[in-house]
């Protein structure tokens, strides 16, 4: 089995928080996907190769900060992809994370009996809009968790309940048993103009 | 949209109310990642839940939560992959009826 491994995320950026975990990504170089642990990001040579080719913010985001810890070759293959092609797509990328997020907010307003999920996609949502409006808002592309709080135009959601949403996000990818207030960070998500920020997000961009 | 599983959360988001129509509050199920799977076998009681985990495993992996493994992406689905998952909904929804 070859592959490259990667560590990328807060731990690179020295973001560092009692929630925090690794962020690994493996590459490997054959058809064994399985062999790795279920907390890793796995991606073919192939797949991060066409992300590279379409410049999508993935892309940047490993070229800007992943490390690699252990390679098959000489060069990682990160490396040997070069610079990706332009971040072209924020607007597209915005509206789409926009619709996911108003759909979550649609369920947690009727109740849904899946809130935790919910409000996880909520967070990913605006966390990841954040990151994409950052490509044009600030002097280079930010892919921290607090990202909608350093942009020009600041969220409007509390930091209580984004971290909340947070925690609820790593309930659904970790398994994470860290107690979470879900009805009241609803409540508080529900309360605010958070469908306002993205649309002056989505303009100044 | 005719189809309603296009998009991978639609689809997450349709299995996951199946599972918590029958576990809400804090049995319910957060996600399909195999580390929430794992996390509401634990709590709902691995007994009880082991005719459900099998048809709930296909449908993760289906979603591109175990297989693909690219945690924060949210990639429309084929159509081929869509019909698999209604055709696994009910099959969960079958074991999710006998729970106790």
């Amino acid at each position: 089995m070859t592959h490259d491994i990667y560590i990328f995320g807060s731990a690179v950026r020295g973001e560092v928080s009692s929630s925090s975990d690794i962020d690994v990504l493996a590459i490997p170089f054959g058809a064994c996907r399985e062999a790795y642990p279920s907390s890793w990001s796995v991606y073919s040579p192939e797949t991060i190769g066409s992300y590279f080719r379409e410049g999508r913010l993935f892309a940047w985001h490993l070229h800007l900060e992943a490390k690699c810890i252990y390679s098959a070759g000489q060069v990682s293959f990160l490396s040997s992809l070069g610079v990706p092609a332009s971040y072209s797509t924020a607007s597209k990328d915005i509206d789409d994370l926009g619709e996911m997020l108003r759909q979550s907010l649609w369920e947690i307003r009727n109740e849904t009996n899946s809130l935790i999920y919910e409000l996880g996609i909520a967070y990913t949502a605006i966390r990841d809009i954040a990151m994409s409006a950052s490509w044009v808002m600030m002097d280079r592309p930010c892919f921290s968790r607090n990202a909608p709080y350093l942009l020009p135009i600041t969220c409007p959601l509390s930091r209580e309940a984004y971290d909340g949403a947070m925690h609820a996000r790593h309930s659904s990818t970790r398994g994470s048993e860290r107690e979470i207030d879900a009805i009241r960070i609803a409540e508080i998500l529900r309360a605010t103009p958070i469908l306002q920020w993205v649309k002056d997000v989505r303009s100044a961009v | 949209m005719t189809n309603t599983f296009l998009n991978k959360v639609s689809a997450e988001r349709s299995v996951l109310a199946v599972v918590n129509a029958r576990n809400a509050g804090s049995r319910q199920l957060t996600g399909l990642s195999s580390a929430a799977i794992e996390l509401w076998r634990r709590k709902v009681g691995t007994e009880v839940t082991k005719d459900v985990v099998g048809p709930l495993v296909v449908l993760a992996e289906l979603c591109q939560r175990l297989s693909d493994r690219s945690h924060e992406t949210f990639e429309p689905l084929d159509a081929s992959t869509a019909k698999r998952i209604e055709s696994q909904l009910d099959a969960l929804r079958s074991a999710v009826a006998k729970l106790p």
